[in-house]
């Protein structure tokens, strides 16, 4: 999610980037027509500002194009990240889905209940697995901390292997939710590890290396305009901590979620 | 154009619930949201010369047309594959507005099943069956206006 903030931060630079690019676009047009002579005798005084339109007309072939390109690439770039506004919406949206649908005590922390928005990807760089294979990413986090080294889940085409609550959730296309798993904190078992992890689709050995203090999830599937857009993971330290009618306070926010998520 | 008749997701959907205990641990499987509708109206479309039967969910998206036989046409969701209305052809089947409403219901549900046997995503099973409830919970309500449309 850091990550992420950089990136949306570039974003503000891309786009001034982009701006700059179209005048450069629109001025080098317009040096095309410019009459190298009468220019030389009107700036005789500075003899390169002659010879820069000469040279600027006569590379134009391939600069022209080039910058056209660079543009274009930068607004992809612009469309991949999605601007920090869009950003700022989703995470005040999962905030706002938070305070409803987690049954919070007095002294529980923030990130004791969390909303987790991950988004489908077809590849994704990494070095451990076969990146190609899908993948369920986190895009957006409620509250302001946890928000580094969130977990990705893999999301293949083989349902049969999609990994952890978001994958099981991509997979069946369903809401699932897992209440009163066993406590991995405080002296686990084998067989709560094994419990765990058959109940949430992860292996153990990813259990034994990141020992989750979730207790309770709850996987909804994203969409926009119909097409599966990825998926919100509700988890929480209270093994039944997840309101059974979440469900419910998810439909006045997916509305304007699935809004914003069209445009990324 | 008659008025939306608002759907309560949790009596809707209740049904489509599974859940497995598994030493304690309890997992559910249940309906995603965006297949449930939350509304639903039936009315006598002018242009079409149709009675409509539309569905409303969380998000709209553009849906396709599937003839199924001489009186009925689904709506089908084009990237979804969800039920987003039926179309029914009152002319052809030339019966008065009594009568309507007692065959309508069986045609939805005979065109429902064969568009589902047909053509259908298996995964789209329960977005069909929720619909044909809805239908047969709501139908008073749902074909109200076909008495005022004439013979």
């Amino acid at each position: 999610m850091r990550l992420r903030r950089l990136l949306g931060g570039l974003y503000t630079a891309v786009l001034y980037a982009q701006v700059a690019l179209g005048f450069a676009v629109v001025w080098l047009g317009g040096v095309q027509r410019a009459d190298v002579a009468s220019l030389r005798a009107k700036t005789s005084a500075w003899p390169q500002i002659a010879a820069s339109v000469l040279w600027l007309q006569s590379e134009a072939w391939w600069f022209l194009p080039a910058l056209i390109l660079a543009s274009g690439a930068l607004g992809l770039y612009r469309k991949f990240v999605g601007p920090p506004w869009l950003w700022e919406a989703v995470h005040y949206y999962l905030d706002t889905f938070r305070e409803d649908v987690f049954c919070i005590g007095q002294d529980d922390a923030l990130h004791h209940h969390r909303v987790t928005l991950f988004k489908y990807v077809r590849w994704k760089f990494c070095f451990r697995r076969w990146p190609g294979s899908g993948w369920l990413v986190p895009v957006e986090r409620s509250g302001h901390t946890t928000q580094a080294k969130i977990s990705y889940f893999k999301a293949p085409d083989n349902a049969d292997e999609a990994e952890g609550i978001a994958g099981l959730t991509w997979s069946r296309r369903k809401v699932v939710s897992v209440s009163n798993l066993p406590d991995l904190v405080a002296n686990p078992s084998d067989e709560d590890f094994d419990r765990y992890a058959k109940n949430t689709g992860v292996s153990v050995a990813w259990l034994r290396e990141n020992l989750p203090k979730a207790r309770s999830f709850c996987g909804i599937p994203v969409e926009t305009r119909g097409r599966l857009w990825g998926v919100i993971v509700l988890d929480s330290r209270n093994p039944s901590g997840i309101n059974e009618e979440s469900q419910s306070f998810y439909r006045p926010v997916s509305r304007f979620l699935a809004k914003l998520l069209e445009r990324v | 154009m008659s008025e939306w008749l608002r759907l309560d997701p949790s009596n809707v959907s209740s049904q489509a619930k599974q859940t497995h205990v598994d030493g304690g641990v309890e997992i559910t499987f249940s309906m995603s949201p965006h297949d449930i509708p939350h509304a639903v109206r039936g009315f006598f479309d002018e242009k079409l010369r149709r009675f409509v039967i539309e569905f409303r969910y969380i998000q709209d998206e553009s849906w396709k047309r599937e003839h199924q036989d001489d009186y009925v046409d689904l709506r089908i969701g084009k990237n979804s594959g969800r039920l987003y209305g039926i179309e029914i052809d009152i002319a052809a089947l030339r019966a008065p507005a009594i009568n309507l409403k007692m065959r309508i219901p069986a045609l939805v549900d005979t065109a429902i099943d064969h568009f589902w046997h047909r053509k259908a995503r298996p995964s789209r099973q329960e977005n069909y069956s929720l619909a044909k409830s809805v239908i047969s919970m709501r139908q008073g309500q749902l074909f109200e206006s076909l008495a005022g449309i004439s013979d």
